[in-house]
């Protein structure tokens, strides 16, 4: 591929030189002097990467907003974290210290709470299982939530997390790794070849099912090469012994032969497995004698077998897949990561590394991927050195010159809440029970966020289970928000409600208007803002009707419905 | 023809701008009017000398379409048992009965379809690959077999996208039942409002209780003061899009279109001729009669929704009724939905003519799939994508005719074949949008509205 060579080798050279830019500086980063500690490695990186993106401004011309206040700050980083908005009590807090590192501080104590587990599980569950086939099966679906959280809860690394969603092993019931095969048993070898490389490889060869690609360099037999890593892998329904009726579980079979073929070859032209960057897995002695199956039920289905050669397929991709010498591996990752965080990867759209779609800020995207399989592919890490960047904490308020900027993360995001987000930000907004909090059974709480989404995501039109930017202020959302009953009744001055409690506590308006402000917006009201309605208040004589109405209007204001 | 199996383009044309930015389509799908000009990079002129894409030159038809109605058979309808209905082994047990068009039969339950069969172009030789629920259900919205990473636009996106109309409060593509395909890349302003249910008017769109006009007008000035300072430091696309959404939304709750939802006023005769009410007594056989009742009065309920809709000028309503996965007792279960589908169909045929909104209301029964010849042990019928019925009447479709047909033992189409594709091809023309035109994917990939379809011959004008 003569291409992604030249890709390879005009990276290298950015890299040189941005070593060599970046060398004398961190000599003179004067780590004795008082008042300075030395900086742990992973600052220094978070540094390294806003040196290189600092350049990146000049070159570009563009004036960088001025870093986020920490209000903003906080909102984001709980939203980006956790999937919910700071509590009142959090913001207040927050915004009251005097620490002067209390943003570093904020990062490390959010990434340990177990909200951290609880919403990174989610968003990785949404990407890698989509429709929720799987997660439906009571059974199956709880086994692989407590999967995917402990591996977030406990930090594994990377490597191993995709090692064992790849080359998982079992039943969905037993093995929550399993449910990433399941879910896509329908699509077969095809949709795990796609999946695998889009997601853990971030490059788009599923355009090479059909023909050679003519957008990239891929060529068909690229993507079949892929795709017969999986040629062998089953899924079996369980059936109950005893009632013969379906359990909703569902079995991975690895047979011991099984082959794929480009689509309406006749005869059937066999592909072997191959590498993306060459290397035949093994080749038997000649031209594998392949034999046609059809299923009963479906004659349009055709497998493929030849002889057993005693090679675990889907096992050794899984093993070339994760090598630390896979080049797109770790970058895949990273690009997630920062896109997700900075509104916008390195590479963009962030499953698209292709060398048609140079990196922003080429430099700093291999720092921090060099960081990443240096050290383990520690996730934690990574979202420590992101968040710590000044990229990351700049304000989503534009300059003259940096509005238009998308690319160069001189301003920070602005993006809808996901549906998820949403949810828990309207539990506590409301009131509506806390489960969470109160250390309900988890289950029980997920089984309520389900139905809660169910409705939700239906409602928004995202009918595979999809959301994230999906997400995207549409007319059912605005009418769920302004009118909906239960959203409602939450919003009402009642004993349970967040609003009744907040009158109860607090007998002035300012102190109410503070609270109902770090509530919804995690901030407190400007004196424009808190005159105004103090203003409005009065002159409905402090009824509990104008203290609804307002707290109405910040629920469905653009700085609530916006991570900014 | 070849059934199409490919979800990609088979030429890159050189002169597409570059690869669009994910956030360019977040812009349209609020921008709304803007849409039209960007999202539509191309058009099918600069390929008219392009050779051999299509197999004869463009039917040429004055669209006389204006909305689609699309009755939506959820589970795989069983073409024998119902539009294409055959004699031996295969045949099952269904009385055939004549249509008005000569030379088909239809099956004893679609009795009122027969009555009106010379307002219906029946087309029995669609085909896929597709035999697995899903993939079908997506194919035949889209065009398009499902892919992993891109999600194609529906039929009723891109309806709702072209054909963005100032003066309707609606939205302009409204499901019921079911919530349907979405408007995949081209935005969640263009997907489908989903209506559950729809013997009652949509959810929140009414007043909270305890809010009158004039204090919802207090809480949108209050919500002004509360946008004003993020909006001025923030402003642009995203912000203003927001209140553009919120706009709408409650242009919508005020509208005196919103009635169009509410079926509450038509009168019992207009009900029953719908068959609501009908479901319990023709049900009683079958084996959850109370489900069953509840889904035929909703689709009759759908019916007449999706007809007060067009009246009032939305473009494009799917109306489902599920249950056709017939695998077992199919020679029950197929009557039983035959006397929900007929009916009701019937009479919004009739109504709509009645209205004079015929000519321009393209109406269109299909399913995912059709259902396999051979009878299976538990009397059902399985899967079977290579070949199955669609019927249409309306929207300048010639009625009266039937395209295509099938071997006497079902197993095979013999004569012009249609892909998916040609169907939305077709549909796209009678609405006068140009289903040849490409479309700029958030991956830079260009793409087809109707993936190389071609219209189908004969059944427009």
């Amino acid at each position: 591929m003569k291409r992604s060579t030249a890709f390879t080798l005009a990276s290298t050279v950015l890299l040189g030189t941005a070593a060599a830019l970046l060398a004398p500086r961190s000599i003179t980063a004067e780590p004795g002097k008082p008042g300075r500690k030395t900086p742990a490695p992973e600052v220094s990186v978070s540094e390294q990467l806003d040196r290189l993106i600092e350049q990146e401004w000049q070159k570009q011309n563009l004036q960088p907003s001025e870093m986020s206040d920490d209000a903003e700050f906080l909102r984001r980083v709980t939203l980006d974290i956790t999937g919910q908005i700071p509590t009142a009590e959090a913001a207040r807090a927050f915004l009251m210290s005097n620490e002067s590192d209390k943003r570093r501080r904020k990062i490390d104590e959010l990434l340990e709470s177990p909200l951290y587990a609880e919403h990174w599980s989610f968003l990785w569950m949404q990407r890698l299982l989509g429709g929720t086939k799987v997660l439906q099966n009571p059974a199956a679906g709880t086994t692989a939530r407590q999967w995917f959280r402990e591996a977030f809860a406990s930090n594994m690394p990377y490597k191993q997390f995709v090692n064992e969603i790849v080359g998982a092993e079992g039943d969905s019931q037993s093995n929550g790794a399993a449910a990433w095969v399941v879910s896509l048993q329908d699509s077969e070898a095809a949709g795990m070849a796609s999946s695998a490389t889009r997601n853990f490889l971030g490059i788009q060869i599923h355009c090479a099912q059909c023909h050679d690609s003519k957008v990239n360099d891929w060529k068909q037999k690229d993507f079949w090469g892929v795709a017969a890593f999986f040629a062998r892998t089953r899924v079996r329904r369980i059936i109950d012994p005893e009632t013969k009726m379906p359990t909703g579980v569902f079995e991975i079979m690895d047979l011991p032969r099984g082959e794929v073929a480009i689509p309406d070859t006749n005869p059937p032209q066999i592909i072997e497995p191959k590498y993306l960057e060459g290397g035949i897995l093994f080749r038997p002695g000649g031209k594998p004698q392949v034999k046609e199956f059809k299923p009963k039920n479906n004659p349009d289905r055709k497998f493929l077998a030849g002889p057993a050669d005693g090679v675990e397929r889907r096992k050794e991709f899984a093993k070339w897949l994760t090598a630390d010498e896979n080049k797109w591996f770790a970058k895949a990752a990273v690009n997630w990561y920062w896109g997700h965080f900075l509104g916008a990867g390195f590479v963009e759209p962030v499953e698209d590394l292709d060398p048609n779609n140079p990196a922003a800020v080429p430099a700093a995207f291999d720092a921090l991927v060099k960081d990443f399989r240096d050290n383990g592919y520690d996730i934690k890490r990574t979202i420590r050195i992101i968040c710590n960047t000044r990229a990351y904490q700049l304000s989503s308020k534009p300059t003259a010159t940096n509005a238009k900027d998308e690319r160069f993360y001189s301003h920070g995001k602005l993006t809808h809440l996901t549906p998820d987000q949403t949810f828990y930000s309207l539990m506590g907004v409301t009131g509506i029970e806390n489960a969470l909090a109160r250390g309900m059974d988890r289950d029980r709480v997920e089984q309520l966020k389900q139905r809660f989404l169910a409705g939700f995501v239906f409602l928004f039109g995202n009918d595979e289970g999809e959301a994230g930017d999906a997400f995207n202020g549409t007319i059912p959302q605005a009418l769920l928000l302004m009118n909906n009953v239960q959203i409602q009744n939450g919003l009402k001055v009642a004993p349970a409600t967040t609003l009744g409690k907040i009158l109860q506590k607090y007998d002035s308006t300012e102190g109410r208007l503070d609270e109902m402000y770090l509530t919804v917006l995690g901030r407190f009201p400007t004196d424009t803002e808190k005159k105004y309605f103090a203003s409005v208040i009065a002159k409905y004589q402090n009824s509990k009707l104008i203290y609804e109405d307002i707290y109405w209007a910040l629920v469905n204001s653009a700085e609530f419905q916006f991570n900014h | 023809m070849e059934p199409r199996n490919c979800d990609c383009h088979d030429q890159k044309p050189d002169i597409l701008p570059g690869p669009m930015d994910r956030r360019d389509f977040f812009k349209l799908g609020i921008g709304g009017a803007l849409s039209l000009a960007l999202a539509s990079r191309m058009t099918s002129s600069l390929f008219a000398d392009e050779k051999n894409r299509y197999d004869k030159p463009p039917v040429q038809v004055t669209p006389k379409a204006k909305s689609v109605i699309l009755l939506w058979m959820d589970g795989g309808p069983s073409q024998m048992d119902t539009f294409d209905p055959k004699s031996g082994a295969n045949g099952g047990t269904l009385k055939r009965i004549k249509t008005k068009i000569g030379g088909c039969d239809f099956t004893e339950p679609l009795g009122p379809l027969a009555d009106v069969s010379d307002r219906l172009a029946v087309i029995r030789s669609l085909n896929s690959k597709e035999g697995n629920h899903q993939r079908a259900r997506y194919l035949l919205h889209t065009g398009y077999p499902p892919t992993g990473t891109l999600k194609h636009p529906s039929t009723g996106a891109i309806v709702s996208l072209k054909k963005q109309n100032p003066d309707l409060d609606l939205p302009h593509f409204v499901s019921i039942n079911n919530p349907s395909f979405g408007a995949g890349f081209l935005g969640v302003s263009y997907g489908p409002f989903v209506v559950q249910d729809p013997s009652r008017p949509p959810d929140n769109v009414a007043y909270a209780a305890g809010v009158d006009a004039e204090r919802f007008d207090r809480r949108m000035k209050l919500l002004e003061k509360a946008d004003g300072a993020f909006a001025a430091s923030r402003g642009g696309v995203m912000t203003e899009g927001k209140d553009a959404i919120y706009e709408k939304s409650v242009k919508l709750m005020r509208s005196p279109m919103l009635k169009a939802f509410d079926i509450a006023d038509e009168p019992d005769s207009v009900k029953k001729a719908y068959g609501i009410g009908d479901g319990v007594a023709a049900l009683k056989e079958g084996k959850n009669p109370q489900r069953a009742a509840q889904q035929s009065d909703r689709f009759g309920a759908g019916a007449i929704m999706a007809r007060r809709l067009v009246e009032v000028g939305v473009p494009f309503v799917e109306v489902t009724l599920g249950g056709w996965d017939t695998h077992q007792d199919n020679f029950t279960r197929v009557p039983e939905l035959c006397g929900s589908l007929a009916p009701a169909m019937a009479a919004l045929i009739a109504d709509l003519e009645e209205r004079n909104l015929l000519e321009s209301t393209l109406v269109l029964c299909m399913g995912e799939f059709g259902r396999s010849p051979r009878i299976n042990p538990n009397d059902g019928r399985d899967h079977f994508p290579n070949c199955f019925s669609a019927v249409m009447a309306g929207g300048g479709v010639r009625g009266g005719q039937v395209i295509g047909k099938t071997a006497d033992d079902g197993m095979s189409v013999v004569d012009r074949p249609c892909g998916v594709p040609d169907l939305i091809a077709t549909i796209c023309t009678a609405m006068g949008i140009d289903h040849t035109e490409w479309f700029q994917t958030p991956v830079g990939r260009p793409i087809q509205i109707a993936n190389k379809g071609t219209v189908i011959e004969g059944l427009l004008g």
